[in-house]
């Protein structure tokens, strides 16, 4: 249960869905979305995942927010806080599908029983219950890159950072935001009257940029992930129906109407491209399971036995001092830009402070 | 100059944690060691032996792992432990809050020992448990097996370590964790006594502290250092073979929750199968090709996955950049040296294809094929290990690892060095003559790719082609 029984995983949409299908989790798929408002074509959305690496020391402590802490939490809600960091992840994921009701969506074995045997537990206890459940580790260590991600960070000289995830999702009506560092989930209030429930998101969206706004900074770094029903098993729903429909109520002749031929087109064509996609996250999850260092140092070796690899270290330390000047050359810049912005400003009396102008880059 | 070449088994034990790289430890040196006493099972209550001992870890000279307990006063080493990797922890006896004893527990099996320090100062206890469980789990070398960064890793037990030091382990072997929790737990006011007295006729006071010129207990914990346990008379020494080990011991790090853990990993899980263990037999030779010495391996194989472990114990030296002013060699970035453009005419070579694909991933779902190879190191991950590796290269702890690629004594020694300019730079140095530098590559190139094949099966196929 300690933080070295689980790796850190990747961010990556293609990890996301196949660690959920890993849990046993039927009929849902992670997808990337670049903007809030790309969210509100997803139908139907079960969630959006909110993440953002953020500094250690600026993780998110409880403010005056509207934490639940009453009986939502043993009748309607499920959410386990985090008990290991490197499982943010998963517990986010988690957090999220245990509070989906939706036909489309089958939770399977190992998240139901997760779900029951915890129910009644309070959120740290749900925590504990999920980093000690074997099966969960193992499916999400499974996905951990050969690499370790810690060691790049740590030798890159990264600041003490933490990636945070931060799920919406709408339940019974109103709006929840799951963050498994708060005590409890925040309530952000009903969903608009008359608002179907498919167009949850759309309330959400103001919520959501807020956030994000509240944890900007000049450098932030987030993704926006959107939990949704599995395409390809619609398309296919969506295919079958209307195969079905034409073997029975068709045209004697045998032959297909254009609009009936184009649609079948399509639907075939949306299927293999999906299709296309699950292969290729298999392929590269294949990828972030191995372990390529053998294979790089046989490239040098047989580079080296060619003659190559002398000439290919002078060009990298070229490049590389290259880029240090130029860094210092916009470093210094920058710090002028700077200079003269506060000088302007002190001059112009506005009383503005210098440092607010940002430096060229 | 000559280089010395250095007998392999030195390198090997170049010790891969923190604090020890650069310098090339004897194989007799030991990795941790401290004053302690043994204890007993009598009567249902675990009392302390009343005799001045010593705890060390060491490996001998076929890279196993030994927890050893000498008495300081006659010198005999009474217990002479084989470890495996993940099979054994060793911790503090919470129960027991008057004395400081510690457990080496078994995974494999129920067997226990317990010991109380005899460390004047208290402070160090708890560095050196964890030094205990970092060399005993992380040995100073690679390919042996072993998960998670130090400490209690949660890995299925390797097996069959450690066979009974007599009575003392056998009567301790059926307790379970509540049974050894009431015998200390319920510790009763004459046993505190007795182990007090006990400290005290050792000139420990109740505090623990010691006292000076007591009866040579003020000796140093070096005293020891010189001699050499192994060949040394070992009443019990105990050995099991790493052919005792049970068939699926490869996959234990593939049920765990140890970090490197990846339950269909095809490197984890031929760990075990191949199963060559002790091919050459003979212990002692200290000047080993990388196939003896990699057959002689726990497990047989190189553990690739060992290569994670490796990395996360290396300690990032604080606030280093990879390519930052206090790592040797100039500066550069390893992906600007393997530009896409060298690389793929590379790829298009019909030979080198052959020679490549072995180090390709083989799962059903990346099936082999030059399409891949040409995908591959257009990949991200291959770029990120490409990054780790640069980054491992410059803390100077790859040495080891890199021998085992075959890659030259310059390269492994700028390895060493944490020049990673150097060990590119060697790599392109000629081999020393025509036939040895035949006789090395076809070598290098068979273990390698023997390293990254997942099973027989393959290694057959790829001979015949």
């Amino acid at each position: 249960m300690s933080e070295s029984d689980w790796c850190l995983i990747e961010s990556d949409p293609g990890v996301f869905t196949e660690l959920i299908r890993g849990f046993g989790c039927k009929g849902v798929e992670v997808e990337e979305i670049w903007s809030l408002e790309d969210s509100i074509e997803l139908k139907p959305l079960h969630g959006l995942i909110f993440l953002f690496m953020c500094e250690k020391e600026q993780q998110p402590t409880d403010t005056d927010e509207s934490i639940v802490l009453d009986s939502r939490l043993e009748e309607e809600i499920y959410f386990a806080n985090q008990v290991v960091n490197n499982a943010c992840a998963t517990l986010a994921i988690v957090n999220l599908l245990l509070n989906v009701q939706h036909q489309d969506v089958e939770l399977g074995d190992a998240l139901q029983n997760l779900k029951s045997f915890s129910a009644s537990f309070d959120s740290k206890t749900k925590g504990l219950a999920l980093a000690n459940s074997p099966l969960i580790r193992q499916v999400h260590n499974s996905f951990s890159r050969q690499t370790m991600l810690e060691f790049d960070n740590s030798l890159a000289g990264e600041r003490d950072e933490a990636s945070h995830f931060i799920a919406y999702v709408p339940i019974n009506g109103r709006l929840y935001e799951l963050d498994g560092l708060k005590r409890g989930p925040i309530d952000h209030g009903r969903l608009p009257d008359g608002l179907p429930t498919e167009e949850w998101v759309q309330h959400a969206i103001p919520v959501i940029r807020k956030r994000m706004q509240r944890y900007a900074s000049s450098e932030l770094r987030f993704t926006l992930l959107a939990v949704i029903s599995d395409r390809k098993t619609a398309l296919q729903k969506q295919l079958d129906t209307m195969t079905a429909a034409l073997d029975e109520g068709g045209d004697e002749s045998g032959g297909l109407t254009e609009a009936a031929a184009a649609e079948i087109s399509r639907l075939t064509e949306a299927i293999s491209h999906e299709e296309e996609k699950i292969a290729r996250y298999k392929r590269e999850n294949a990828r972030r399971r191995h372990n390529y260092i053998p294979m790089v140092v046989e490239l040098l070796k047989i580079l080296g036995e060619r003659g190559q690899l002398n000439g290919l270290v002078d060009a990298a330390i070229d490049k590389s001092r290259n880029r240090q000047a130029w860094k210092a050359e916009g470093d210094r810049s920058a710090t002028k830009d700077a200079q003269a912005a506060k000088t302007a400003a002190s001059a112009a009396g506005t009383g503005e402070k210098g440092a607010d102008a940002k430096p060229s880059n | 100059k000559s280089l010395q070449k250095p007998p392999r088994q030195s390198t090997m034990s170049h010790a891969l944690f923190a604090g020890s790289g650069g310098s090339v430890a004897p194989a007799s040196r030991y990795l941790v060691e401290f004053k302690a006493g043994k204890m007993t099972l009598q009567d249902g209550w675990v009392r302390p032996i009343n005799k001045k001992g010593m705890v060390y870890v060491h490996q001998s000279d076929d890279n196993l792992m030994h927890f050893c307990w000498k008495d300081r006063t006659s010198g005999l080493v009474e217990d002479d432990l084989i470890i495996f990797p993940d099979d054994c922890e060793f911790k503090r006896v919470t129960q027991c809050t008057t004395g400081r004893v510690y457990l080496l527990k078994f995974k494999s099996s129920s067997k226990k020992y317990f010991f109380w320090m005899q460390e004047p100062k208290e402070d160090k206890d708890a560095d050196l448990c964890k030094k205990v469980n970092d060399s005993l789990n992380n040995p100073p070398q690679p390919g042996s097996g072993r998960a998670g960064g130090g400490g209690a890793a949660s890995a299925g037990g390797i097996g069959g370590a450690g066979g009974g030091s007599g009575s003392l382990s056998s009567a301790l072997s059926g307790l379970g964790e509540s049974e050894l929790s009431s015998m200390f737990g319920n510790i009763s006011q004459s046993e505190l006594m007795q182990l007090l007295q006990m400290g005290m006729q050792m000139g420990l006071s109740p505090s623990g502290m010691m006292r000076p010129a007591s009866t040579g207990a003020g000796s140093t914990a070096s005293d020891g250092a010189s001699e050499a346990p192994t060949g040394s008379s070992v009443p019990s020494r105990v050995q099991s073979s790493p052919g005792v080990r049970p068939a699926g011991s490869g996959a234990n790090s593939a049920a765990s929750g140890a970090r490197q853990t990846m339950p269909e990993r095809p490197a984890t899980a031929a760990a075990s199968a191949g199963g060559v263990a002790a091919g050459s037999g003979g212990g002692r030779e200290l000047q080993q090709t990388p196939l003896q010495q990699q057959q002689r391996t726990a497990g047989g194989r190189i553990q690739l996955s060992d290569l994670q472990t490796i990395l996360t114990s290396i300690q990032a030296p604080e606030g280093a950049a990879p390519a930052s002013a206090g790592s040797a060699g100039a500066q550069f970035d390893l992906n600007d040296a393997l530009p896409i453009e060298s690389l793929l005419p590379l790829l298009a070579d019909a030979q080198l294809q052959a020679r490549l694909m072995p180090f390709l991933p083989d799962s059903p779902d990346l099936p082999r094929s030059v399409d891949e190879l040409r995908r591959s190191v257009q990949s991200p991950q291959f770029r990120q290990c490409v990054s780790a590796f640069a980054a491992a290269l410059r803390t100077g702890e790859l040495g080891p690892l890199v021998a085992q690629f075959g890659v030259g004594e310059a390269a492994v020694q700028a390895a060493n060095e944490g020049n990673a300019e150097a060990f590119m730079r060697a790599l392109q140095q000629p081999k020393p003559t025509a036939a040895a530098a035949a006789a090395e590559g076809s070598e290098d190139v068979e273990m390698a790719a023997s390293a990254a094949k997942p099973d027989a099966k393959d290694e057959e196929k790829m001979d015949e082609s």
